[in-house]
């Protein structure tokens, strides 16, 4: 699929998406207005792994930081993740070592637990 | 890909990978033609399927046969007979490997098929934005991705890649399908 569609538009694309979510979660409070809800939260009562990232988002984006962290903590955490490893795939090339560490077996098999920790946690301690 | 390979005198074809992963006879200088090539050659010279016969020493730093100075030489495709010997009888077959030659750590090989994405960024956003379960799922098959294509085994690297990616759309259009309707739902239910 990555062949098929230029290079150029696969970037501005993703651009453009980012600084819509930007704009939409910078301007708009998403506890007070129509967003989205969890379903799992809704249906079970329980925290999923993702709860309040919407509005950690927005406490982020609007330079708070201790409310993004108390909304979700674990949210904060991997957005420098996620950013890592997109980087890492983009410049595989020239940084194999990073790309193989960052996708071996240990270190995906050790985010999957502290999703799953930060789960039961977050459930029962907060 | 489909390839055609000739054990026995026999042509064969077009397979599959997977065909040919269980075909019996298939060995090293087993004669193997696919799409692409100019000429038939043997099976040392395609990387995804002489990784079968790499018996793995660690897992780092392995090359398929193709690739090391020295095997070129050994089998002169259609000077020996072919598909009366399997691979496991050519005597020292193992100790031909110049080893210390070997490419740096993590290092992509020419030859030697490109790894496929494991979608783990995805697998971890579709985990925490709608979907556990699917989405841990996804994860694990992510996992597999990389050490699989480190220990030579282009095909099952492949195979958890598809599989990763396929639980990864599962889980977005779950997550589209139902979000929407359950967002109306609980809107009517405020105003009710």
């Amino acid at each position: 699929m990555t062949e098929r569609i230029p290079r150029s538009v696969l970037i501005a694309g993703t651009i453009v998406a980012v600084g819509l979510v930007v704009a939409l979660y910078y301007t708009l409070d998403p506890s007070t207005n129509y967003f989205p809800r969890c379903m799992f939260h809704e249906l079970t009562g329980w925290q999923c792994p993702g709860c309040g990232s919407q509005r950690a988002l927005h406490s982020l984006l609007t330079g708070n930081l201790a409310a993004a962290w108390h909304y979700n903590a674990l949210f904060i955490l991997e957005i420098p993740l996620l950013l890592l490893l997109v980087v890492a795939w983009h410049l595989r090339s020239r940084f194999p070592v990073l790309h193989r560490v960052l996708n071996s077996r240990s270190v995906i098999l050790t985010v999957l637990s502290i999703i799953i920790l930060w789960t039961i946690f977050r459930n029962i301690y907060l | 890909m489909k390839y055609w390979i000739i054990i026995n005198d026999v042509q064969m074809g077009p397979k599959t990978l997977e065909e040919l992963r269980v075909q019996p006879g298939l060995s090293l200088n087993t004669p193997i033609w696919h799409e692409g090539l100019p000429d038939w050659t043997t099976v040392a010279m395609i990387p995804e399927i002489a990784a079968w016969f790499n018996v793995p020493v660690d897992s780092y730093g392995q090359q398929p046969y193709s690739q090391q100075p020295g095997y070129q030489q050994q089998a002169p495709y259609g000077q020996q007979p072919y598909g009366q010997q399997s691979y496991s009888q050519q005597p020292g077959y193992q100790q031909q490997a110049p080893y210390g030659q070997q490419q740096p750590y993590g290092q992509q090989q020419p030859g030697q098929p490109p790894m496929p994405q494991n979608y783990l960024v995805w697998a971890i956003v579709v985990t925490i934005c709608c979907c556990i379960v699917t989405g841990v799922i996804a994860i694990v098959y992510a996992s597999k991705v990389s050490p699989a294509y480190y220990r030579g085994d282009y095909l099952e690297a492949e195979k958890a890649s598809e599989r990763a990616s396929m639980w990864v759309i599962i889980s977005f259009v779950l997550g589209l399908i139902v979000q929407p309707f359950y967002t109306l739902f609980s809107l009517m239910s405020v105003g009710a």
